[in-house]
């Protein structure tokens, strides 16, 4: 192998690895996303604890339309046939009960933990 | 051909066990030779029977309890049945009409009678009454008789699921009749 085309080829694997390892970093940096299936008029898991900040998609496996619907607050799918899908980010800490508004049985709730820093210096609330 | 083997090979003597009495809003029915085409046929007819209860309480109750549940069936039947449609369409077949299905909705006709003679509380009552009767009794017909003598994998695996999702209904219908407003 000539000189000049060893360089180009250690320029390249280096491109390479860096941008592999760019890719990680997105991914790690991204936000995270749990998933909950709804099957068999039943939300599985139940219950899901995830960061602040992370979203949550819910999958409706089940062969009758569902919703997820927050029992306090205004997060709601609306409507969910077969097949559909729905996220929503829990960008506050706290414990959110969900509720599926045509099966009403069918309940879930997502702890949302802030797992950030506390900034020196600052306040328990 | 698929359909002759359907009719024939998987024909299953279907056992039903003497289920209700003549109060209770679906059919005596002692003896039954069913194949699995003709259980469907009863599966979609209990569907609409349930789906048709379910128009009369949006047309004669104001009760948002009754309305919420009589909206849930309408839509689970409907999309229950559209999966057995389905089914059906990608087998090639057709459920078949049957003495059990003609005897469900002759007895369904009575029930619709009765319940359009009632008004306010009284027919919410017998509504929530009737719909938890009728999902305790087709959900054990399903389960005991039904589900054990199909022999059709996908029309088993059909039926299961329909069950789980009627059984909700039972528990659905169970909190509306303690619980009248």
């Amino acid at each position: 192998m000539k000189r000049g085309s060893f360089s180009a080829a250690l320029v390249a694997a280096a491109l390479a690895l860096a941008g592999a390892v760019a890719s990680a970093d997105e991914r790690e940096s991204a936000p995270g996303a749990s998933r909950v299936v709804i099957r068999a008029l039943a939300f599985t898991p139940d219950t899901v604890r995830v960061p602040v900040g992370d979203s949550v998609i819910w999958t409706n496996e089940d062969v009758v339309p569902h919703t997820v619907s927050q029992l306090a607050g205004a997060r709601e799918s609306g409507r969910m046939d077969p097949g559909a899908s729905f996220s929503t980010v829990f960008d506050e800490p706290g414990a959110y009960d969900l509720v599926c508004r045509y099966h009403p049985e069918m309940t879930s709730t997502v702890i949302a933990v802030d797992r950030r820093p506390r900034p020196a210096g600052s306040a328990e609330s | 051909m698929f359909e002759q083997m359907w009719t024939t090979a998987i024909r299953s003597a279907v056992a039903l066990p003497l289920l209700v009495s003549t109060l209770a809003p679906v059919p005596v029915v002692a003896q039954a030779d069913l194949s699995d085409l003709e259980m469907a046929h009863v599966a979609v007819t209990a569907s609409v029977i349930d789906i048709s209860y379910a128009h009369l309480a949006l047309a004669f109750s104001s009760d948002a309890a009754i309305r919420d549940f009589a909206e849930t069936m309408i839509r689970d039947h409907s999309a229950v049945n559209e999966q057995v449609f389905e089914l059906a369409r990608s087998l090639g077949v057709e459920a078949r009409d049957n003495a059990m299905s003609r005897q469900l909705l002759a007895q369904a006709s009575e029930t619709k009678d009765r319940l359009a003679r009632l008004r306010g509380a009284a027919f919410d009552r017998a509504y929530a009454e009737n719909e938890l009767e009728y999902h305790r009794t087709v959900n054990r017909v399903v389960e005991e008789a039904f589900i054990p003598n199909i022999e059709n994998g996908r029309v088993k695996a059909a039926f299961e699921g329909a069950l789980t999702i009627f059984r909700g209904h039972e528990r659905h219908a169970e909190r509306i009749a303690r619980d009248p407003r």
